[in-house]
């Protein structure tokens, strides 16, 4: 298990911003199999507790209560039928962090500045009853600070750069808009509304080096004043696994340029064994240096080949998954819109 | 070979049991069944008439484990157990002692049998939520091994749905993971619709696909050994000199000649094993032919 490849998530919403509710129903349907890929829990307490919580909700309407931890991490396992493809090391943090006033001080930051920077993948929680009208100069400030977007920005700010700093890309980024049942149908249906209203409220997803999915979820249509109790029959969960499949899609896709990366790099040195193996063999007192390079010729050929490998599986993986993802979900990478992966 | 039935509470996991045992007790293209314990017998049969009778059995409150013998022409040919738990043990956590004791039976099943209640097909998220467990169960079952597992889901209640209507929704609800056991090599699936009550449908395919299987993965392993053995003959055969017997008299260790002997002594015994296969393994296949498979 510890071998296996493994994707961190962070998921970073406010207390009741729907950020549980979310996981719940995107384990409830992947881990009955989606497509051909599930989601395991492997300790099987928690599939079950998961499980038991959605079932709840689909029995008697009634949500997921919020959470009293601030931070909750799960391990799940991605797999492809049977095939286990990725461990997911998955963190939701609600705590003090996210608040205006105090979140500077939180002592929370500097965990979760590592944890930020340890990240393959964050999602930014934006509740969709923030979303009802479009953001406007005044009230996009009430917006970032009641939904903690403000303090989200510093965080990812903070830790990008550390990651750069480490050598690792950039997380690939969600802006998960819950509840978006409550965004009006007209403003829903033109996604180019929502994602105006993100451009204005989180620019940092439209920086150069992001790749970042605008994806609003919801558990089904409960009307704008939706009761503390929904009604069972109307709940009907809609696209809660395009997030963690595009994470795996993104990190599939950053893990193929790596390898071409260290396969070009290996190549190069190929290069330089063979030349050096040619000079080598004009002089007469070479023998052991042409023992090293020989040996230096076997090794970059090796990881040549590997890393070739690599790259060949990674890239049909992330082909295949994003494939998943419906043309009309807004993506961009570096701020310009991906139209096709 | 170890069976571990699975299903929710009131998914007709025992009276599933119950029809298996009568019928196949009657005889099946050759086969039979027979409980190792008397009592197990007379109890399954007792059950049995009253489910003819319109009187379900009552539900059990614990892991009820059967010991059983696959008889072809009244000679035993499988000893395997099968193992009944209550629906609530799928859904408990370790807390709970039948809960571990169900993992641990799951690990080590050579058979799963997941029963899956058909009129509960078609509710919706309901319904897969209410199914989810018995697919997550098998999922990681079936992921965490390479030897070999038979699994059946059988859809019970079959005469109390609309077949295509259910059909539908048993591939909507199952579909994914009849799919990745199609994909995979170590584990051979079978879908079967089953009715119990006065006139039963399909209710030995589920055990006779498991014990098919069984029957199968035991024939390839012996056949293998019986390969391994012959070869092993062969090559010590092929190194019996004059002198290697004149040094094994002095040295003391065995000669080619006498390892060729013994390994072909070992490989007609591991043949008169398999032998006593080969026809009930070509019958279950015949029997199983129009069963559907995955």
């Amino acid at each position: 298990m510890d071998d296996q490849p493994h994707i961190t998530v962070t998921a970073l919403g406010n207390s009741g911003s729907g950020k549980t509710t979310f996981l719940l129903g995107m384990y409830a349907i992947m881990s009955a199999g989606l497509n051909g890929y599930f989601l395991n829990a492997p300790d099987q307490d928690v599939d079950l507790q998961l499980a038991a919580r959605w079932e709840r909700l689909l029995d008697d309407g009634e949500l997921p209560p919020p959470n009293p931890g601030e931070m909750i991490s799960y391990s799940f396992d991605f797999l492809d039928g049977l095939q286990r493809l990725l461990g997911i090391d998955w963190l939701d943090y609600r705590g003090g962090a996210l608040s205006d006033a105090r979140g500077s001080e939180s002592e929370d930051v500097p965990v979760l500045h590592e944890r930020l920077a340890g990240s393959d993948s964050v999602y930014l929680v934006l509740d969709g009853s923030y979303l009802v009208d479009p953001v406007r100069h005044a009230t996009r400030g009430a917006i970032l600070r009641e939904t903690g977007l403000r303090r989200m920005t510093s965080l990812l700010q903070g830790s990008v750069q550390q990651r750069i700093a480490n050598g690792a890309p950039p997380p690939s980024l969600v802006v998960l808009v819950t509840k978006s049942d409550l965004v009006p149908p007209a403003r829903r249906q033109r996604m180019e509304d929502i994602v105006d209203d993100i451009q204005r409220l989180l620019p940092i997803c439209f920086q150069e080096g992001f790749t970042t999915l605008i994806c609003p979820v919801q558990l089904g249509e409960f009307g704008q004043k939706p009761p503390d109790r929904v009604p069972a029959g109307l709940i009907g969960p809609q696209r809660l696994h395009y997030p963690i499949v595009f994470s795996l899609a993104e990190y599939m896709r950053l893990l193929s340029l790596a390898a071409a990366e260290a396969a070009n790099e290996a190549r190069l040195r190929k290069r330089e064994a063979e030349d050096a193996l040619r000079d080598l063999r004009r002089t007469l007192f070479g023998r052991g240096r042409m023992r090293d390079a020989e040996a230096g010729l076997l090794a970059a050929q090796d990881e040549e080949h590997d890393m070739n490998t690599v790259r060949e599986i990674a890239e049909g993986r992330a082909k295949r998954l994003y494939e998943e993802l419906p043309s009309r979900l807004p993506m961009f990478r570096d701020g310009h819109e991906v139209l096709s992966w | 070979m170890d069976i571990v039935m699975l299903g929710h509470s009131r998914a007709g996991k025992t009276s599933f049991m119950t029809a298996m045992y009568e019928s196949v007790t009657h005889g099946v293209g050759g086969f039979s069944v027979r409980a190792e314990r008397p009592e197990d017998h007379r109890v399954l049969l007792r059950n049995a008439r009253r489910l003819r009778n319109g009187q379900y059995p009552l539900l059990g409150d614990r892991r009820t484990v059967y010991r059983l013998n696959l008889l072809y022409d009244h000679a035993p040919v499988l000893a395997f157990s099968w193992r009944d738990y209550r629906g609530g043990a799928l859904t408990e956590d370790s807390r709970s002692p039948q809960a571990a004791e169900l993992r641990a039976d799951v690990a080590a099943a050579t058979g799963l049998v997941l029963v899956v209640d058909s009129t509960e097909l078609t509710g919706g998220p309901r319904a897969v939520a209410r199914i989810r467990p018995l697919v997550a169960t098998a999922l990681r079952s079936a992921s965490e091994r390479s030897d070999p597992l038979a699994l059946v889901i059988a859809l019970t209640k079959w005469d109390l749905v609309q077949p295509a209507q259910a059909r539908s929704a048993a591939n909507r609800v199952l579909g994914d993971l009849i799919s990745a056991v199609r994909a995979s090599p170590h584990v051979h699936g079978a879908l079967v619709p089953v009715a119990c009550g006065r006139t039963p449908l399909n209710v030995v395919q589920p055990a006779l696909w498991c014990l098919y299987v069984g029957l199968a993965v035991r024939a390839w392993s012996l056949q293998r050994s019986v390969e391994e053995l012959q070869n092993t003959a062969l090559l010590a055969r092929s190194r019996d000199t004059w002198w290697d017997r004149v040094k094994a008299v002095i040295t003391g260790e065995p000669a080619w000649n006498r390892i060729a002997a013994s390994a072909l002594r070992s490989a007609e015994a591991e043949a008169e094993l398999l032998r006593p296969l080969i026809v009930p393994g070509q019958r279950l296949e015949t029997l199983l032919d129009p069963v559907e498979k995955f």
